[in-house]
């Protein structure tokens, strides 16, 4: 397993170089550049831009300017933000992050624990009204968007109500409605994947061998049952959880949580050069580990799985 | 409530010792106090009859009490709340990148209007009056504007505001170490250009101390529009005392920095709030009521449902459905205030390429659309119609060529036939004129001129969204035919929305807009150098006739702000149109207080 860890890292390696590469390109050919955005929605004269230019380095040649980032990603030095001037990439996201990461985790644990309980409701009641309720639900949860949801929960929850603030990170108080928010389509998928698979492990011979042998319900669905139904499970929740650490734009910002979700696309949106290259890397790199992480957890979940070179 | 029977023998007893409490308290001498505190009335209800209930005063007791004095030295009027409640929440600030606003201001711009003091204000009516100078001098035809620092003026820390400090900090906006992007801003004062393009030194830069508590500023040319740049929002001076050693980074802390308005930063709690309080040292002429500020940093945020909730004190611009939403509402409709604001909305012609090259089709497109139904049922009032690049209120705004663009469909179409493209078919060749217009975001203004060009004159239009940085630098090389665009003023002068806007360089146009006329960049040349303020006015008033004459742009509206408030925010004087408004250039956010109704709305605290 060792090795496969390795040659799987190595190619992640590769990857993030690969990406780092198109995204570098890719940035530097749109139209508009960083400093655009930092005169409001003035024009700024083209010598005006051509010393900032020569003071951030973008006017040498772009081939140039990736082997100065390679050089300084190579010890994690994104360098410094085009927005948040002054300011260092990695300092951003070390202030931010953990921010993101709490929702993440306040989401998984909501999101997980509903999404799962529905999903195993439903197969357990399957073509019974908890079965029609939990789809209903799970319905409800993919057809709705979060920014749509957002607003719908601000207005019952703050406007009519009066019950929770519309945003902030500070109290327990401000973490319902975002994590309610953020929740809403880890428990679609976990609903349809635990009951799909549950369904489908219920009726395999094992589960009406071990009734046979006189094992308890309780033990048939919790040894027999869900554990065979977790690989799918994992198949999905891998890129759910590095979704989730990665952050929400909508969620973020609708609800004034400090993290990192909303980093991507104001860089984007204000050609961040340098925080547009971190944020896709550092989350080509959760994915990335995500998934090897994900088929070291197949092979727990399931004996039957190595990672032998078949001869 | 449920009333109890009495007797007719208890009513006319009870009635008869309240008239008698009523006469003698009548009688009694009448003492006048300042304040009265906590003036506690003892209700009884009483039963007059079967049906009807009334609330008799029988004890009266009040307390006088100084009045409420800030820390400043300001006194509160009568119903001001008490100095702990004089707290005022803002929604949607941006996390300042660093707090030194006259190095790069769009990168501290919570830091505006509340920590840094320019040399000079906008009153409630937009007239210029002394803030950091106490008083301004110009020299011999403008060429040079003397500025007396008030006597005593301290940054935070304690240490005197001096023209030293000043004439650091111009050196500072144009330091080409710091690459500041506003730099351009002052091209009209001496040597900043130059010295900002790296060209130049810091010495040449015009700005000097006369002598410790005044600062002469020379202009490129005769300036006499200084002072009115100087009463712009970004115009603070840096303290030379803790920038000059080092001056990237004096401001990247709350710690390192000190502040010369009438606030000063006390806790910054990074991408969430920022708490200002009011300034020990601060002797100037804007003392603010309000005590402290808490500004609440988020972008993207539903601030409308915050303000529902008593999070925030204000919405200092309604956007048309939250507008809709709150004429709608009962409640919140008589909290609505607004105010006429200088930043007119045009949509530009390149002039430069056909077909938009042809004036009488521009004039055509110019006078084909109805403003009035674009403002009032497209935009539902949050726009005025306004046919000029200058507005209402604003200095040389002329009334009388609002006629030259006005909508007439007939006019219009006369105009097609002789710009050679009758009923929207090229006369030439018989194909139909197709035209493009190229916008960003979500744009009424656009997709109204496409239904009135399309209907009015037969003209097939093609809308191209494009994103925002995109357009931006589309803007920038002139590609596009048609595009909409705004300007939002940064300082009372027509040289702010004509020179810096629409004066050309001869070849390619202006910095935005593809339109060159030599006579108009003439007169706004003459008009910026010229002293005599009529005189002045008369050279602006005439570009401006040319810049609409010659159909530069079809100018369509001017922005209504809307705002709405909690009934616990007064003070905010009325200008002469009787608008009270926040505005956010001006002094108004020092005028006002909170009064004692605070308790009965708001749940925030500091």
């Amino acid at each position: 397993m060792g090795r496969y860890i390795f040659l799987r890292l190595v190619g992640l390696a590769g990857v993030l170089v690969a990406v780092s590469m198109i995204t570098f390109a890719l940035m530097h050919n749109v139209p508009g550049g960083p400093f655009d955005f930092r005169i409001g929605d003035k024009v700024m004269p083209q010598d005006v831009k051509d010393v900032l230019n020569a003071h951030y380095g973008l006017d040498k040649p772009l081939a140039q300017q990736y082997l100065i980032f390679l050089g300084n990603a190579l010890r994690l030095d994104f360098g410094t933000s085009f927005i948040y001037i002054n300011r260092k990439v990695m300092d951003i996201y070390a202030e931010r992050w953990p921010y993101t990461a709490q929702l993440g985790l306040l989401t998984l644990i909501f999101g997980g624990s509903a999404g799962l309980a529905l999903g195993i409701a439903a197969a357990i009641k399957k073509n019974t009204w908890v079965d029609y309720m939990a789809t209903v639900i799970t319905m409800f949860s993919i057809v709705m968007p979060s920014f749509v949801l957002a607003i719908l929960l601000q207005f019952v929850f703050v406007v009519k109500l009066g019950w929770l603030p519309s945003g902030g990170w500070d109290t327990p108080k401000q973490w319902i409605l975002p994590v309610l928010c953020n929740s809403i389509l880890p428990i679609a998928m976990l609903q349809r994947f635990v009951r799909s698979s549950m369904v489908d492990a219920m009726g395999s011979n094992y589960v009406r061998t071990a009734r046979a042998k006189g094992v308890g319900e309780g033990a048939v669905m919790l040894i027999h049952v869900f554990k065979n139904a977790l690989t799918p499970i994992i198949t999905v929740g891998g890129p759910m959880i590095a979704g989730l650490l990665t952050g929400s734009f909508f969620v973020e910002s609708m609800f004034r949580v400090p993290g990192v979700g909303s980093l991507s696309v104001s860089a984007i949106q204000q050609r961040d050069y340098t925080m547009i290259m971190a944020t896709t890397l550092i989350w080509t790199g959760i994915i990335g580990v995500t998934y090897v992480l994900t088929d070291i957890a197949y092979a727990i979940a399931d004996p039957r799985i190595t990672f032998m070179e078949s001869k | 409530m449920v009333a109890k029977k009495i007797s007719r023998r208890e009513f006319l007893r009870f009635a008869g010792l309240t008239a008698g409490a009523a006469v003698l308290g009548a009688c009694a001498p009448q003492v006048v106090t300042q304040v009265v505190k906590e003036t506690q009335i003892s209700v009884q209800t009483q039963v007059v009859n079967q049906t009807q209930v009334v609330e008799v005063p029988v004890n009266v007791t009040a307390t006088a009490l100084p009045l409420l004095v800030t820390l400043q030295g300001r006194e509160l009027p009568a119903d001001a709340a008490p100095l702990d409640k004089q707290i005022f929440f803002e929604g949607g600030a941006a996390e300042p990148k660093h707090l030194d606003v006259a190095r790069d201001l769009f990168s501290a711009t919570a830091v505006l209007g509340w920590g840094g003091e320019q040399l000079l204000h906008l009153d409630e009516n937009q007239q210029i009056v002394p803030a950091g100078a106490e008083s301004f001098v110009g020299g011999p035809n403008a060429e040079y504007w003397d500025f007396t620092i008030r006597q005593d003026a301290k940054w935070s820390d304690g240490e005197p505001i001096t023209a030293d400090d000043w004439v650091f900090t111009f050196q500072h906006y144009a330091d080409p170490a710091l690459a500041n992007p506003f730099s351009y801003f002052y091209a009209d004062i001496k040597g900043m250009s130059d010295y900002a393009a790296g060209t130049g030194t810091k010495e040449g830069v015009g700005v000097e101390a006369v002598d410790e508590r005044t600062v002469r500023i020379h202009g490129v040319n005769p300036a006499p529009h200084i002072p009115a740049m100087m009463t712009y929002q970004a115009v603070v001076p840096a303290p030379k005392h803790l920038a000059e050693a080092n001056p990237e980074h004096w401001a990247d802390t709350m710690e390192g920095a000190v502040f010369s308005g009438p606030f000063m930063l006390t806790t910054w709690d990074h991408n969430k709030t920022l708490i200002w309080e009011q300034n020990p040292y601060y002797n100037g002429p804007f003392k603010p009521g309000i005590g402290f500020v808490k500004q609440i940093i988020g972008d993207g945020t539903n601030w409308f449902a915050a303000w529902q909730n008593n999070e925030i004190d204000m919405m200092a611009n309604l956007d048309p459905a939250q507008l809709a939403l709150v004429r709608a509402d009962p409640v919140y409709n008589p909290l609505l205030h607004w105010w006429l604001n200088p930043k007119p909305q045009f949509l530009v012609f390149d002039t430069i390429k056909a077909p938009t090259d042809n004036h009488d089709l521009r004039m055509a497109l110019a006078k084909s659309i109805d403003r009035d139904i674009l403002c009032q049922q497209i935009l539902k009032g949050t726009e005025t119609p306004n046919l000029s690049m200058l507005t209402p209120g604003f200095p040389a705004y002329n009334p009388e060529i609002q006629g030259i663009q006005a909508y007439d469909v007939a006019a219009a179409q006369a105009l097609m036939v002789s710009a050679g493209y009758p009923a929207g078919v090229d006369a030439a060749t018989g194909a139909p004129l197709e035209l493009t217009i190229t916008f960003r975001n979500v744009d009424p203004y656009v997709e109204f001129a496409k239904e009135q060009w399309e209907t009015n004159l037969g003209i097939a239009v093609t809308l191209v969204q494009v994103e925002n940085s995109v357009f931006r630098q589309m803007r920038v090389e002139k590609v596009m035919q048609i595009f909409h665009n705004f300007y939002e003023y940064d300082f009372m002068d027509p040289a702010n929305l004509l020179t810096a806007l629409w004066k050309s360089d001869g070849v390619t146009g202006a910095l935005q807009h593809a339109w060159i006329n030599p006579e108009f960049d003439d007169l706004v040349t003459q008009a910026g150098s010229e002293p005599d303020i009529d005189k002045r006015i008369g050279l602006f008033q005439q570009a401006e006739e040319i810049l609409v004459s010659d159909a530069a742009a079809a100018f369509l509206s001017t922005q209504n702000v809307f705002q709405v408030w909690w009934p616990y925010i007064s003070g905010i004087k009325p200008n002469e149109r009787g608008e009270v408004a926040y505005r956010y250039l001006d002094v108004s956010r020092f005028q006002m207080y909170i009064n004692n109704q605070v308790d009965q709305f708001r749940t925030a605290t500091l």
